[in-house]
């Protein structure tokens, strides 16, 4: 990794975790305007950082666990930039810079080098990473819109004053429903390309590996949501908590990987 | 010039004075001629609305001109001024620039964030540059007036958070379900409020609002108002699987929505939320219903305290407006001395250069034997200690901040005394 452009996006992104906080203290949007522009200079400086990386090492290019973060970094700071292009969230925009942040934080302290990198080696490691990552930020991001459903429901049913600076009650339940929808599909295909994995280096669609039990544990609790959403009327607040536990178990599925 | 301010409004005034020294549209051109024809002030523009009657104007002579204008308002509206004077306020200079201020941010209005009274101001303004009473002084003043009424409204959040119940309500229901195209309503009873919530409901896009009232012929007229669907009362508890937003306003004694009822029509909905407003007095709704799974029950007391909190915390950005429209009041009226800084310089320099001029002539008229190289020496000489006098007290002029010394118009009117420009 070309330590400069690492350390460079690091501080960046710091910055812009800041000015985000700040919008709350001084509710002041051009805060969140000029976090949002650091956001994406970040973003800019670690897709360079990656693009060289690939060019230097060609494939695979994800050999540490620190890697790994700074991927899963870059990952978040897309969706996030994505999905500000169409929705009002700067509420949301601290929770996620402080993730990012904290993502970007651990490739620099554990990083630990994988230790069968022979491993990676095979196309399907590439398709299930790339589908193991992108699932898991759409989840942390129906775990940011899930809290902020909870507290906004909250608020509106215990008549405490609500804040104009979230979408409404049933648009957001609408936008984590379609993020949970996506984040399944991905999380499946996530599921078929890693037993195709594990079937082309070990020979065999399952073995004894923490990661797909837990992973298949998230996609039944997932599958759970969508069978009580519709026919035991589980929209809003029920949906959302269950939700929240699908990413309690996604999330540990995440941390497990770094120890492959 | 100074920049001056008269007028009354609700605070000082009853409804009845402010009625009879209001200015009809058709009448502000006529008074605004007047005032202008009559000398009584340079530049004006006349504000006039159903809290307020106020008159901007543009002035050499402040104090006479406050007089004037009383008398004229005495005269025009035909009512002695014993009778109104002390409920007028007048202000000049910085004073009248934050008077200005204040009342197009909304901080001197009934209610704290309206945003009316800031197109009435620019109405005021396109009817007074339209007469033709509009000059220099007061275009400056009033662009200005508008950018910081903006920058207020921006800045600080007086205008934040709905201030009335009925408006509250369709906020909430907004807040509920954001687009509110494609939802129904369901209106119980004629109260008033009830009716004004469903008149914002559909202003703010509702699709269908359905009406049922113990009269079917009071339901039809209603329902005809918002396009809506007359129900017999009946009926209603059929519709409620089909409704997202339930108000009551009937003058029934009891609950006539229970849990149960409730109960059913969400097992039907399938648990899509309902936004319940129940503005009866006594309640027409079981509060219990509030307890039930993604349904939002508000009665009038809720509604209320929400706005109250609303007002108070406009109330408490209004000091943050305050502390803006001062610090703006103050930068202005600096602006405005230092736009009258350069006529005043000019005249100055204009008068010794005539000085100069004559008493040249004067010599060159006793000393006859001058070549024209001598004469140009005296002419670059006498230029020379013109501008040498002139440089430090222009400099001092220009440069320094004679602010806390009394201000530019102080250190002006001396310039004007001592060297008598007005003379020339």
């Amino acid at each position: 990794m070309n330590f400069f452009l690492v350390h460079t996006s690091l501080l960046i992104y710091a910055l812009a975790t800041l000015f985000y906080l700040s919008r709350f203290i001084f509710k002041k949007r051009l805060l969140s305007n000029l976090g949002k522009r650091f956001l994406l200079l970040g973003f800019l400086l670690q897709s360079l950082s990656l693009s060289l990386q690939m060019a230097k090492m060609g494939y695979p290019f994800l050999l540490s666990s620190g890697d790994s973060y700074f991927f899963s970094a870059w990952v978040l700071a897309a969706l996030f930039l994505l999905v500000s292009l169409r929705y009002h969230l700067e509420v949301a925009g601290s929770l996620f810079l402080s993730f990012i942040l904290i993502l970007s934080t651990l490739a620099h302290f554990k990083n630990v080098d994988y230790a069968s990198a022979e491993l990676l080696r095979s196309p399907w490691a590439a398709i299930h990473i790339v589908f193991a990552f992108l699932a898991f930020s759409i989840f942390f991001l129906c775990f940011i819109l899930g809290i902020l459903y909870l507290f906004q429901e909250h608020q509106l049913k215990h008549k405490k004053n609500w804040t104009e600076r979230l979408p409404s009650l049933e648009g957001l339940e609408q936008l984590h429903y379609k993020a949970v929808t996506l984040g399944f599909v991905l999380l499946s295909l996530g599921i078929v390309s890693g037993s195709a994995w594990a079937k082309s280096v070990k020979g065999v669609y399952f073995f004894d590996d923490p990661r797909q039990l837990w992973s298949i544990i998230a996609w039944l609790v997932y599958a759970f949501f969508f069978q009580v959403r519709f026919s035991a009327g589980w929209r809003g607040r029920r949906g959302v908590l269950l939700a929240l536990i699908g990413f309690a178990v996604i999330l540990f599925t995440f941390l497990e990987v770094q120890h492959v | 010039m100074k920049l001056i301010m008269l007028g009354l409004n609700h605070k000082t005034a009853s409804l009845e004075i402010r009625e009879k020294l209001a200015f009809s549209s058709e009448k502000i051109p006529l008074a605004l001629k007047a005032l202008l024809d009559q000398h009584i002030l340079e530049e004006a523009m006349i504000l006039s609305t159903c809290n307020r009657v106020e008159i901007y104007g543009a002035t050499a002579r402040p104090e006479t001109s406050i007089l004037q204008i009383q008398k004229f308002l005495s005269d025009f509206h035909g009512l002695a001024l014993e009778n109104f004077q002390s409920y007028l306020y007048s202000y000049s200079g910085e004073e009248a620039i934050l008077q200005g201020y204040k009342v197009a941010s909304s901080l001197d209005s009934m209610v704290l964030g309206e945003s009316q009274i800031l197109s009435q101001m620019k109405e005021a303004f396109q009817l007074a540059s339209e007469v033709g009473s509009i000059g220099s002084i007061l275009h400056r003043y009033l662009n200005r007036v508008f950018y910081v009424a903006k920058k207020i409204r921006t800045e600080t959040e007086i205008a934040a958070g709905p201030v009335s119940v009925s408006y509250m309500a369709v906020m909430l229901a907004k807040k509920i379900f954001g687009d509110l195209e494609g939802k129904k309503a369901l209106l119980l009873g004629a109260g008033k409020m009830g009716e004004l919530a469903a008149k914002h409901l559909k202003g703010q896009g509702m699709k269908e609002i359905w009406v049922a009232n113990r009269h079917f012929e009071k339901a039809k007229e209603i329902a005809e108002m918002y396009e809506g669907k007359p129900l017999h009362f009946e009926e209603f508890y059929f519709s409620l699987p089909m409704v997202d937003v339930i108000i009551t306003s009937t003058a029934v004694e009891n609950y006539i929505l229970r849990p149960e009822h409730i109960q059913k029509a969400m097992k039907l909905r399938k648990n899509a939320p309902i936004f319940m407003i129940d503005i009866a007095l006594p309640r027409n709704i079981d509060p219990e219903i509030n307890q039930l799974y993604n349904v939002y029950l508000y009665d009038l007391d809720d509604l209320e305290n929400l706005v109250e909190n609303n007002q108070k915390e406009r109330a408490a950005e209004a000091l943050k407006g305050e502390v803006i429209a001062k610090q703006e009041a103050k930068k202005f009226a600096h602006e405005l001395e230092k736009l009258q800084l350069t006529p005043t310089l000019h005249l100055l320099s204009s008068k010794f250069e005539k000085i100069r001029q004559l008493e040249l002539q004067k010599a060159f008229a006793r000393l006859k034997n001058l070549t024209p190289e001598e004469q140009a020496i005296l002419e670059a000489m006498s230029a020379s200690i013109v501008n040498k006098i002139l440089h430090d007290p222009m400099l001092a002029l220009k440069t320094q901040n004679l602010e806390e010394e009394g201000g530019y118009q102080s250190y002006l009117e001396m310039i004007q005394k001592l060297f008598r420009l007005d003379e020339v």
